[in-house]
């Protein structure tokens, strides 16, 4: 009997885990070393002493005690019984106890043995809460995220990796990096970094990969990575640079033509003083022919950039070329003809032929004297609609001539004719004013086609 | 040699894409005593223009899209002395053109004539 008592003190002693053996009352019989260590208290303090008044009463949980209660003749043993208790001196605990009613002759004793689970649930709460922000972190970045054990075997990939390659969680957890999406990411250069830069470095930046995806096309990605040192993992993010770079090589594409276009501007500008600067008197004529030229190239400029494509609108053209010589549409000047597109590299020498020929309108012609009339018509060709006849023509005069010499004006309006809009030219000079004849091909055609 | 009009009685080619340009060196080349002016403004153009004789010519290196060698190369053949003109930045010629006499636009007087008795002068 002694013994078997001895045996049973001997085997609690041994226990690491804090053990109670209450007698039917509940009063201490023995607490073991485990249960002294660490609730804090001598065996003085316990022994013998009702669980309800141990520790000045810290011990009189009511969860407890319905613990207790419910060990009756039916129920002889509970498990994990889960009780939350703050003690004066420990603080916040969380213990779970397995509880057991012995029954010896007319004996009777509990044995409760309590694990303390305190750190333990702290630790997993933590870890949950690791895990979650570590989830809504991964899922939150904006760059395509893949996370790989030590063998490259995808572990997770966020929301933006399965968005921009069009793939599921199932088609890549679990596989091979080089395996996804039918060897799609077999690339020799990533393989390159993740087999043999990132075992040695334990990251590298911004590496650079160029690859053309089947589904996807061809993606300029920049990749980070990370090898994690004390979990078996790797941290792989990608940053889909390709519209970036897109952009950028639009942008330079753009400066360029824009500077070629300065300099053309330039160099149209300088051959232009210079040609008006050899036939003006003096240099207030300079200045008031070459100022005159030059507003009229800025205005077909201005007419240009006013529209998206770059293209001008003929009859606002020829409207705002006579309207800046004082000449509105009303009984002098007509202006007849369907709408027609002219693009930018006709635009500029329509726009200087106009200029040059109302020059001539204002010193000699249908704007120097009274009476004087206009029409500028045009149409497009009857046999071939891919050329545009224009006709300017000037009446209601009298005695005019074809002058002697040819200016640099009409040498102009040839020029511009001829080589820049590989057009013909045609004048005469009837003696009821001049009229001017071109006729050239369109590079744009008509709204409705050609036919 | 007549030192007022160097290109006295001469027939001239002027290869160059943009209008006025052509337009303006046209009329200095004119004013130089040259008797007729031709211009081309693509390389289709100044090589078809290169079946003619000409007594000289000024060829622009960079025409819209493309470099005008091959008409280069033709005139060269033919004998017919040449001027090339060259953009703001001129680059780096290739050896073959290196050593003709070269003016840079926008061109100015001294250096035109100079160029002009080069080619022609002797």
């Amino acid at each position: 009997m002694t013994a078997t008592t001895d045996l049973a003190a001997a085997i609690v002693q041994t226990m690491h885990q804090p053990v109670l053996v209450l007698d039917r009352d509940h009063a201490v019989v023995t607490a073991n070393d485990a249960f002294l260590a660490h609730f804090q208290v001598t065996a003085a303090e316990t022994m013998g002493k009702p669980l309800a008044r141990l520790g000045n009463g810290q011990w009189d949980i009511r969860e407890l005690r319905a613990l207790l209660a419910s060990l009756t003749g039916s129920e002889q043993s509970v498990r994990d019984y889960r009780v939350e208790h703050a003690f004066e001196s420990l603080g916040r605990r969380s213990m779970l106890i397995n509880a057991r009613l012995l029954r010896q002759d007319s004996r009777s004793r509990v044995l409760l043995s309590i694990a303390d689970v305190t750190m333990q649930e702290e630790r997993e709460s933590e870890l949950v809460a690791q895990r979650e922000f570590s989830d809504k972190l991964i899922d939150s970045v904006r760059e395509a995220l893949v996370v790989m054990d030590r063998d490259l075997r995808v572990t997770r990939v966020n929301e933006t990796f399965r968005t921009a390659f069009g793939v599921g969680n199932a088609e890549t957890v679990g596989r091979r990096i080089f395996e996804l999406g039918n060897g799609q990411w077999n690339i020799a250069p990533l393989k390159k970094a993740l087999a043999e830069v990132l075992p040695k470095e334990h990251s590298f930046d911004d590496y650079e990969v160029v690859h053309t995806f089947p589904g996807i096309g061809r993606r300029v990605m920049m990749l980070n990575a990370r090898r994690l040192d004390h979990m078996p993992r790797i941290l792989l993010a990608i940053r889909d640079e390709t519209e970036r770079r897109k952009h950028a090589d639009s942008q330079k594409l753009m400066v360029g033509e824009l500077q070629h276009r300065v300099k053309n501007i330039l160099a149209n500008v300088q051959a232009v003083a210079s040609g008006t600067v050899r036939r003006s008197a003096s240099l207030e004529a300079f200045e008031r022919v070459f100022l005159q030229r030059l507003q009229s190239l800025a205005r077909a400029q201005d007419l240009l950039t006013r529209q998206a494509d770059g293209t001008a609108s003929l009859r606002e053209l020829v409207a705002r070329e006579l309207s800046a010589h004082g000449w509105e549409e009303d009984g002098r000047l007509a202006l007849c003809g369907p709408p027609v597109v002219l693009s930018r590299r006709e635009t500029q020498p329509v726009a200087m032929m106009l200029h040059e020929l109302a020059t001539n309108a204002v010193k000699y012609g249908a704007f120097a004297r009274p009476g004087g009339h206009l029409t500028v018509s045009w149409e497009r060709a009857a046999d071939d609609p891919a050329w545009l006849e224009m006709e300017w023509s000037e009446t209601g005069l009298d005695g005019i001539t074809a002058p002697t010499t040819k200016g640099y004006g009409t040498q102009m309006i040839e020029g511009a004719a001829r080589q820049m809009l590989s057009g013909e030219t045609a004048v005469h000079f009837r003696p009821q004013g001049m009229l001017y004849r071109v006729r050239f091909p369109l590079e744009l055609e008509a709204p409705g086609g050609r036919s | 040699m007549n030192d007022e009009r160097p290109l006295h009685d001469k027939r001239i080619l002027v290869v160059e894409d943009e209008f006025l340009v052509a337009l303006d060196l046209s009329d200095i080349v004119e004013r130089l005593g040259a008797a007729e002016v031709r211009t081309a403004g693509t390389l289709g153009e100044a090589l078809a223009a290169a079946d003619e004789r000409f007594d000289g010519a000024f060829v622009d290196v960079q025409l819209r899209d493309e470099k005008s060698f091959p008409v280069i190369e033709k005139l060269r053949a033919a004998g017919v002395p040449l001027i090339l003109t060259t953009g703001y930045d001129p680059g780096t010629l290739p050896a073959h053109v290196g050593d003709l006499p070269r003016i840079a636009k926008p061109f100015a007087p001294t250096e035109l004539r100079r160029a002009v008795e080069d080619a022609f002068g002797r």
